[in-house]
């Protein structure tokens, strides 16, 4: 295993830090819409391509944070293995950085896991320039603190992240995907919560459009038998699971301005303004500009969960939804702790980070 | 601090009955299970509820005395060991189930439940808790937490940070606070996570939302018999390759099939190098067809024979052997000690022959029992303590098989934790810089390094003096590894 040379990257940090120019740090650039607004000179990842080590009876790969997520997606096919979380992947030019910055999962993470979940090991350079690992190769690690979950879904704040090992899944053998008319949401929301209580092998469940889709995956026999328990009309290749994680959805070229809400499972719907599209098994409901905003927050306060302004929303203000102090405390000093010079991705989580 | 001014202390703000002094009673905290470590506590605290708890970390960090927290005390790291000038926070009190949400299949417990105890108060919805130590019994899921514990099943269902989805905390700086959400994924840094597994060092849970999942409809065993422990490897690897996440697949090396057999009388094949049990769960139709595909690939793989529990009565004997190893192991020696390493799977083979040499080198017998399908080896060294001597070499044995773990790319704790017990090979397992950072993240939750002090990270000054104790030929171990 060659060791990768990232002194230029070093480099780059470190004359920012001299200067305290603050950096945006970029993978692929297909995410820039998300957060708040990127302030800084941008750092990029692109030139830091390709697996480090992969071994497929391991289940483990290592990758460089450039490395696109089409490119491995495509290396770990070739093996019958996949990435277990599903990365969304709104473009071919997306990486494994900017997913795992971001934290984004698939369909199927409330199935199979979100990001974190797969996440093994990962090695950081932090703002002040420490090129560091944590966690590891191996599935079942439990020596340090666990940093490299930590940095899933920080947006960048708390370092750079240079490459990442992940669990990897094999391949369902079969994949159906059930087609049930439903025209009410929240009766869409409750037919997938009885259902992931049985011992399905379900994994990934939306409702968009009056029509409910289950999909299940696993050996055929498995599959099949399942599929006859639940019912529905059996589609063997639902585009509807491309289309989420590709955004080529209908529901992502309508409307400027889309708001993502998460909430238990089987919460009843909060606004009048219905969502449009119920992922996650009911876990993850997609609003379009329409939708009250002030009403959707006071449903949340009451019923718990919180929202994202996923893009079209003003990022000179809050994106996400508030801390507690006391939680917001602890995140502004791990800040400091991972960039105490405050010059990666400032701001574009938290005005506060 | 005296156990004498601790008791005054706390005895202003907590009730009689929470508080224990007399060293007799002081005395069944001084160890985990861990029990070769021993130190009595200044004063021990025994919980009712979140405001106890939150009152005596409230004097803790007034007056600046460590806090012990503790679970069940099933620990295998020493994680809870006392301090002697502190004080133990035992939850085992706080042990209530406070709601089970079927349609969300979530429960939310108290965090000296224990483990199994949340699978048995499900169970008749069709529910259950994936991760089971094997100490399951007994463990409490506060100790879960703290270790990110393991067990049998994490292969396909995950360690305890892929089945806690919510924890609230209270603080040293006392406030209680939320990690994690029950929408499954929260926003900002993932807090969660790192509390999961913090070893106590980070925060006191008082209570945990976990994940439930459906019972599977069916599960079955097979046993395959090895005239070769590479063999036995390498066919673990062919059946990951072919696609199949079994629920569980577990090695026992011949040591240890012996010591079992003559247990528990579980049928092991005491002349076999090694045998693998491997658990396929899922849909009735599903688990045969895996049935029939793990079978073909363990005679493909060498196996001299192939056999398939008929039914639950044999599937339970199969594993009775397995689960009861390591008291069967300990039939045969005075005193055993238990690693907790892992490691890259292809690299079984080559370990356990070097574990052999080793073994051989000390004088020392060695039976292996371990989760073949992560990797994760449990190592027991069998030792007499009244011969003196022999305890140190077992633990220097123990480290230099641990040392072997990081050299093939592994790790020095799969789910034991650090605790005490590891703490000198975490100088070999990270650099400088990273076990600083550690400290620095660990005091945005702990200014003060109250909780815990001393466990799970050593400081700089005791991995140079570790470091000056294992210098081979002018050489730090593993000069490869980055250290600087």
């Amino acid at each position: 295993m060659q060791e990768t040379d990232y002194s230029a990257l070093k480099a780059e940090l470190y004359s920012a830090r001299q200067t305290k120019q603050p950096l945006a740090i970029e993978g692929g650039g297909t995410r820039k819409f998300y957060g708040r607004e990127i302030v800084g000179k941008s750092l990029s990842l692109s030139d830091y391509q390709g697996i480090v080590e992969y071994n497929p009876t391991e289940l483990v790969v290592t990758v460089k944070a450039g490395t696109t997520i089409d490119s491995l997606s495509e290396t770990l096919h070739s093996n019958q293995q996949m990435l277990g979380f599903e990365p969304p992947n709104c473009l071919p030019e997306s990486t494994v950085g900017g997913t795992l910055a971001l934290g984004l999962s698939g369909s199927t993470r409330p199935y199979r896991g979100n990001v974190q979940d797969f996440v093994l090991g990962v090695r950081l350079l932090t703002g002040d320039g420490r090129n560091m690992r944590f966690g590891g190769q191996v599935i079942k690690n439990v020596a340090g603190f666990d940093v490299s979950r930590l940095v899933v879904g920080s947006l960048g704040c708390l370092g750079i992240v240079l490459e990442v090992s992940f669990k990897v899944i094999p391949k369902p053998e079969c994949e159906w995907t059930l087609n049930k008319e439903i025209p009410d949401v929240d009766q869409a929301i409750l037919e997938f919560n009885a259902l992931s209580g049985k011992p399905y092998p379900i994994t990934a469940a939306a409702w968009c459009n009056k029509l409910a889709h289950i999909r299940l995956s696993g050996s055929e026999a498995g599959v099949k038998s399942a599929a006859q328990i639940i019912g529905g009309s059996i589609n063997e290749n639902d585009p509807i699971w491309e289309q989420i994680n590709t955004h080529s959805h209908p529901f992502f070229k309508q409307g400027q301005k889309i708001i993502k809400v998460f909430q238990k499972p089987s919460a009843s719907v909060i606004a009048s303004h219905k969502p449009v599209l119920v992922d996650w098994g009911g876990a993850l409901r997609w609003y379009r500009e329409e939708v009250d905003e002030t009403e959707l927050q006071l449903g949340l306060k009451e019923q718990g969960g919180w929202l994202e302004r996923f893009c079209g929303a003003d990022r000179t203000q809050e994106v996400f939804s508030p801390l507690h102090p006391a939680t917001m405390r602890i995140k502004q000093r791990l800040k400091d702790v991972f960039d105490p010079d405050r010059i990666l991705n400032p701001g574009r989580m938290y005005s506060e980070l | 601090m005296k156990t004498e001014e601790l008791a005054k202390l706390f005895s202003q703000v907590l009730p009689d009955q929470c508080l224990v002094s007399n060293e007799a009673a002081l005395r069944t905290f001084e160890c985990d299970g861990l029990s070769a470590f021993r130190e009595l506590p200044g004063l021990v605290v025994l919980p009712d509820n979140i405001g106890h708890v939150m009152a005596a970390l409230k004097v803790c960090r007034e007056n600046a005395i460590p806090v012990v927290g503790r679970g069940a005390g099933t620990g295998l790291s020493g994680g809870a060991l006392p301090h002697p000038e502190g004080i133990v926070l035992s939850l085992s009190r706080m042990n209530k189930l406070l709601e089970v949400d079927t349609e969300n299949r979530i429960a939310r417990v108290e965090p000296g439940m224990t483990n199994l105890k949340i699978s048995k108060e499900v169970e008749h919805l069709g529910l259950y808790y994936a991760p089971d130590p094997s100490s399951q019994i007994a463990c409490s899921i506060g100790g879960n937490i703290a270790e990110n514990s393991g067990g049998v099943h994490c292969l396909k269902y995950g360690l305890t940070v892929h089945n806690v989805i919510a924890v609230k905390v209270a603080t040293i700086e006392g406030d209680l606070i939320d990690m994690g959400h029950q929408s499954l994924d929260s926003p900002g840094f993932n807090l969660l996570s790192l509390m999961v597994g913090s070893e106590g060092m980070m925060g006191i849970v008082v209570e945990a939302t976990v994940k439930l999942l459906p019972i599977p409809e069916c599960a079955r065993v097979v046993m395959a018999i090895f005239d070769s422990v590479q063999k036995a490897g390498d066919s673990v690897a062919s059946v990951i390759a072919s696609g199949i996440i079994p629920a569980g697949i577990e090695m026992m090396d011949n040591p240890a099939i012996r010591a079992a057999e003559a247990f528990v009388n579980a049928g092991y094949p005491v002349d076999a190098k090694a045998i693998l049990l491997c658990e396929l769960d899922g849909t009735d139709e599903e688990v045969d067809h895996q049935i029939q595909q793990v079978t073909q690939l363990f005679q493909d793989s060498g196996a001299n024979e192939v056999r398939v529990a008929k039914d639950e009565y044999e599937r339970q004997l199969f594993w009775s052997g397995r689960k009861a190893s390591f008291p069967a192991v300990g039939r045969l020696s005075p005193d055993y000690y238990c690693i907790d390493g892992t490691i890259p799977r292809k690299a079984i083979g080559k370990v356990l022959t070097a574990i052999e040499g080793l073994s051989e080198e000390y004088g020392l017998k060695v039976a292996n029992v371990f989760h073949a399908g992560d990797g994760n080896l449990h190592p027991l060294i069998l030792y007499d303590a009244r011969n003196p001597g022999e305890m140190e070499k077992t633990i220097e044995l123990g480290s230099k098989i641990l040392h072997l773990c990081i050299e093939v790319g592994g790790t020095i704790t799969g789910e034991h934790g650090v605790g005490v017990e590891k703490i000198g090979d975490m100088c070999t397992q990270f650099t400088d810089d990273e076990r600083e950072l550690f400290h620095a993240v660990r005091r945005c939750l702990d200014p003060d390094s109250l909780l815990n002090p001393g466990k799970a990270i050593p400081t700089l000054a005791r991995c140079a003096e570790h470091n000056a104790m294992h210098v081979h030929h002018g050489e730090v171990p593993f000069p490869h590894i980055e250290r600087f």
